[in-house]
């Protein structure tokens, strides 16, 4: 156990509790049963890390407590952090919603732009396991997208710069993981996230649709063509 | 001689092509239809070789000769199961009764050899083709050789000599095909639109007040019309407006008096507040901006393609300010006048032997565009190379040169309008330069762009496309330094679209084929007469709140109903019988199928209809004020004043129409002897009558129609029925009687007594009595001209010759009475109705009391 922990420290730059390891183990040994080499064994824990909730399993965080009090300050390192949540401040939330749930306003061609023109700029939520931070996309990072699972894992790294309390990231400073946390998966899908920005959570459209029957077309669609139509091999032809 | 009977699709084009045909060498004549003349004249025909002498007859029908319609037992909306509407019998009715035109047709086509059908070349002209050949064809003389062709149609796009005299060289035969197109579409809206509308009406209109429609009408265009508005009014309401905020800066340079210029962040706006203030804080101390670089960038603007119909509609919508209906009507005379061609057409490019050359010459000397004209002219002429040749007619196109003064206001727009687009579509590009900067404050990037025209190219008579340049001009280099002036937050709110302008509605509307150019502007129409929505100040279409209701409650019981899909498709299955590719009944047969089990399904779930309504709209129950008294139960009837107006007893829970379009008001509290209803009476500017609620919907007597007031009423005794007031035969209807109107206290100054027509539509009026406090009229009748005698009392006028209070004689022949006695209504000439040679033939009794 020792050992997987020190390597998370060491290669990871994560500080976890070691009785999750435990457990981490112990689980694995019941799936796999024993005799299961030290390398994967490694990476199987890690792979469980990335889908855990970091505040359940961190015990050091790693990027200082002091940062979200500070005016300007940069920090420097190798840092796994859980993005609870992210948003794209760049566009509206509602016409982001309206995309989601395919209602796109733009059936008609004509519409102005009623909008600035959606340049992207992200908003995450991290947390590396005891602290909660923001962080924004102050240049363009292509590997994040709004589709990110909720509790994803980034390792950010070199100097960031960091003004109130906000990171400002790059694209070369974050490098994703991948993973989740299935707890989050719920509360910050995105439709909620844009539901919540917008004051209405109802608008995130909870649940399937329950539509009572279908209207009553008979033969399903009226552009087929006519039933007992003399004509009707031509006619699909000339479809 | 030989007599060839041509017919054109209206008066107007039966002129124009008489006088280009017959070189202004033609006769005009009146005809038995009050509408159409006929205008003969001399010619060989047919034309081209081995024709011979023959007399031409052209004249025109006025539209469609016959319209369908149910039998009439079909027609009594409480009797019929709307459901049966789906397969009634249906018969073929003049569609202008009064116009007579298929007994002129038969009159003017009686022996004639030939018959050349001049109407417009559309599907609806190609029917009406064969409406007429239905009225001539039996009255032709029969060829004196058997089977040589006597029926020709002629195919022209616009009314120019050169366009007619080629048509006229090469006449062909009708398209039966198109013409069952069109009987298919006719026969299919009227039993859908038919059915649904009647269950509809028929459902809310008793029970709902407010409503203000006297028909809840569904059709299968005006429906998915309506649709397209209320979608965009649900997705105004569910739009969630947002904050954004952005960087606004200024820059300038050069100190007092150099340029001054507002920069865009290239962040555009932020929806975080505080992210955009931390963005601030970075710049905001910054004093200095660069310019990182400076793109110039030729743009060019492509001069239209040719005109097609909705395009016209649409800009005269955005552009003009003329709404669909009437910028048809206004392109229409422009066509038949000969000013432009034909303007219903889906084609954009023009034909391959388009003779620019003459329409460009007849323009040059106009005063407004004529330069335009010659210079294209001087060169050589390139048609637009983009467009589609859908095989209809050419693009519209103006014909001859019009100036401003020889035409009406509107018509001169839609003119001046086809005449630039046309000129446009031939003149080069529009150039000019777009400017894009980008200056650095700090770690922010701005930008700056503008434009500048270089060369106007069509839009120098295209104004609605000119490219406006920049107020001030100003230099940008590289590396230049500015001064940042200001530094600071700018809040914005996102806004919802606008409702849907007539334009975009008309795009929606040819995109997903929802009717044709033809029928486009008549479905926009209908949805607005309905009050399904209402024309804004911006021209755009505004749902109230029964349009709202309607469609959301199609949305809730079958979307179908409401959605552009089906339509096309069954515009879809109307080409293949056009093009001869699908068969007319089974396609109607198909069709009705599906909207009959649409109607059933919809029809069993109206509840859910019911319920938006029940939400929207008070009941009928609850509106309204107590008027006259129920016949039947003696509680009082309500009066609900929101059109249509109609009476409403709570108790009896029964609804009684009314008269539209004039006032309701309590008679003395008479009661009707036969049904012991209080009388009303109705009065509108033109006519004022007694009615009794009962018998105005369930008439009494046979023979006599629904909507019956007491001055059509035949009942003997009854003191305010029509025998008792009738004053003599209207002289200008034929069944039409005057009857002596009820009088009402105005509390006016001296008190008129009116007699008018009771024919429902027609106007006779005339007044008089002035002062009198009572005329009646008696049973007796003149010796001389059968109208039954009036008694007046004349105590309180003071009238010569009156010899006493009261008078007693004929309105026509007695002296006295008859000047008391005046024509009143405001367009009906005096002298045309009285029967004035009758005067003085036979005196009159006066009996002195």
């Amino acid at each position: 156990q020792q050992s997987v922990c020190d390597w998370l420290e060491a290669r990871k730059g994560v500080k976890v509790q070691q009785n999750w390891v435990e457990a981490c183990l112990e689980w694995i040994e019941q799936e796999e049963g024993g005799g299961v080499p030290m390398a994967s064994l490694r990476e199987m824990v890690y792979g469980q890390l990335l889908h855990a909730d970091l505040r359940d399993v961190v015990v050091q965080p790693c990027i200082p407590a002091s940062v979200p009090q500070q005016q300007t300050t940069t920090i420097t390192g190798h840092f796994i952090v859980q993005v609870d949540s992210l948003v794209d401040v760049g566009a509206a939330a509602y016409a982001q919603l309206q995309k989601i749930k395919g209602q796109s306003l733009d059936d008609v061609d004509t519409k102005k732009n009623f909008e600035p023109k959606p340049t992207r700029l992200l908003l995450l939520s991290l947390t590396d396991g005891v602290t909660d931070f923001q962080a924004m996309e102050y240049h363009p990072i292509p590997q994040l997208t709004t589709d990110l699972t909720p509790g994803a894992k980034l390792v950010l790294r070199g100097t960031i710069g960091c003004r109130l309390g906000t990171l400002l990231l790059s694209g070369d400073q974050v490098e994703l993981l991948g993973g989740g946390v299935e707890s989050l998966a719920g509360i910050n899908r995105q439709s909620r996230v844009l539901a919540r920005a917008l004051n209405d959570e109802s608008l995130a459209g909870e649940g399937g649709t329950t539509e009572s029957g279908p209207p009553p077309t008979t033969g399903s669609s009226s552009a087929g063509p006519p039933a007992r139509s003399t004509g009707n091999e031509q006619l699909q032809e000339d479809n | 001689m030989v007599v060839v009977l041509m017919v054109a699709e209206k008066p107007s084009l039966a002129r124009s092509l008489a006088e280009i045909l017959s070189k202004k060498q033609c006769r005009r004549r009146k005809s038995d239809c009050s509408a159409c003349d006929v205008y003969e004249f001399e010619g060989i025909f047919p034309p081209g070789g081995g024709g011979v002498r023959v007399t031409f007859k052209m004249t025109s029908v006025c539209g469609h000769v016959m319209s369908l319609d149910f039998q009439p037992q079909y027609n009594k909306w409480e009797q019929i199961d709307p459901v049966d509407l789906f397969d009634a019998e249906t018969m073929k009715k003049e569609s202008m009764p009064n116009l007579r035109i298929p007994h002129f047709l038969r009159n003017e086509g009686k022996g004639v050899d030939y018959l050349v059908l001049w109407l417009d070349c559309d599907k609806e002209g190609e029917n009406i083709c064969f409406e007429v050949m239905e009225e001539v064809e039996p009255v032709m003389r029969h060829q004196r050789i058997p089977s040589t062709q006597a029926v020709y149609r002629a195919r022209f796009s616009s009314i120019t000599e050169s366009a007619i005299l080629k048509a006229f060289g090469a006449l062909g035969l009708p398209d039966w095909n198109e013409s069952r197109s069109v009987d298919a579409r006719m026969e299919l809206d009227l039993r859908i639109g038919c059915a649904f509308t009647r269950f509809q009406t028929m459902t809310f209109q008793t029970k709902y007040a407010g409503l203000n429609s006297s028909v809840i009408s569904y059709g299968p265009c005006q429906t998915p019309t309506l649709g397209f508005c209320v979608q965009r009014h649900d997705e105004i309401l569910q739009f969630k407006s947002e904050k954004y905020w952005k960087l606004a800066a200024k820059i300038s340079r050069g100190g007092r008096g150099g340029p001054v210029v507002s920069l865009d962040w290239g962040r555009e706006g932020l929806f975080d507040k505080e992210v955009t203030l931390l963005f601030l804080a970075r710049v905001q101390d910054c004093r200095e901006a660069v310019v990182v670089g400076v793109a110039e960038k030729p743009r060019s603007k492509a001069p239209p393609i040719a005109l097609h119909t909705v395009e016209l509609l649409r800009a005269a919508s955005s552009k003009l300010h003329i709404g669909p209906k009437l910028a048809m009507d206004y392109a229409e005379r422009l066509y038949t006048e000969g000013y432009i061609s034909y303007p219903r057409t889906e084609t954009t490019k023009y034909p391959k032997d388009f003779d620019f050359r003459s329409i460009l010459s007849s323009l040059s000397g106009h005063p407004e565009f004529g330069e335009h004209a010659s210079s294209i002219l001087r060169t050589s002429i390139k048609p637009p190379s983009g467009g589609v040749d859908v095989g209809d007619h050419p693009p519209i196109t103006p014909m001859r040169s019009a100036s401003r003064d020889q035409l009406r206001d509107s018509e001169w727009k839609i003119y001046d309008f086809v005449a630039r687009h046309f000129l446009a579509t031939l003149m080069p590009e529009c150039k000019y330069k777009l400017t894009e900067v980008e200056i650095s404050i700090g770690s922010e990037v701005f930008h700056w762009s503008g434009t500048t025209p270089t060369s106007p190219g069509f839009t120098a008579v295209y104004p609605w496309q000119e490219v406006h340049g920049m107020e001030t001009s100003v230099e940008w280099n590289k590396d230049q330094h500015w001064n940042v002036d200001q530094m600071k937050l700018s809040e914005h709110e996102t806004t919802p679209p606008g409702y849907l302008t007539e334009s975009e509605l008309i795009t929606l509307m040819e995109k997903h084929r929802i009717g044709t150019d033809a029928s486009i502007p008549v479905h926009i129409e209908n949805i607005c007469s309905r009050n399904y929505v209402h024309v804004d100040s911006e021209r755009r279409l505004v749902p109230t709140k029964l349009g709202v209701v309607l469609v959301h409650g199609y949305q809730k019981i079958d979307p179908q109903l409401v959605q552009p899909t089906m339509r096309s498709a069954v515009e879809e299955q109307l080409n293949l019988i056009a093009k001869g590719k699908a068969d007319f009944d089974s396609v109607l047969q198909h069709t009705l199928n599906i909207f009959r089990a649409k109607f059933e399904f919809f029809r069993s779930h109206i509840e859910e209809l019911d319920e938006l309504f029940e939400a929207s709209f008070s009941s009928v129950a609850e509106t309204g004020r107590p008027l006259s008294r129920c016949g039947k139960c003696q509680r009082y009837l309500k009066f609900i004043a929101a059109r249509p107006q109609r009476m409403y007893c709570a108790h009896c829970n029964q609804t009684y129409s009314l008269p539209q379009g004039g006032s309701i008001k309590l008679y003395k509290e008479i009661k009707c002897p036969l049904d012991d209803f209080e009388l009303l009476v109705f009065s509108s500017p033109t006519k004022s009558y007694l009615v009794c609620p009962y018998c105005y919907n369930q008439p009494p007597f046979k023979g006599v129609a629904k909507g019956m007031g007491c001055n059509q009423c035949p009942h003997q005794s009854c003191p305010h029925a029509m025998p008792q007031g009738r004053v003599d035969q209207c002289s200008e209807c034929e069944r039409g009687t005057l009857v002596l109107e009820p009088y009402i206290k105005t509390g006016g100054p001296a008190p008129k007594w009116k007699i008018s027509c009771n024919g429902p539509k027609c106007r006779v009026m005339y007044e008089g009595f002035a002062g009198s406090s009572d005329v009646h009229s008696s049973k007796e009748r003149c010796e001389g001209c059968g109208s039954s005698l009036l008694t007046a009392d004349l105590s309180r006028v003071s009238v010569e010759n009156s010899g006493g209070s009261k008078v007693t004689g004929c309105w026509e022949c007695d002296d006295v009475i008859s000047n008391l006695v005046v024509p009143a209504t405001p367009d009906y000439k005096r002298g045309t109705g009285r029967r004035g040679r009758k005067r003085g033939r036979g005196r009159g009794v006066i009996k002195k009391f």
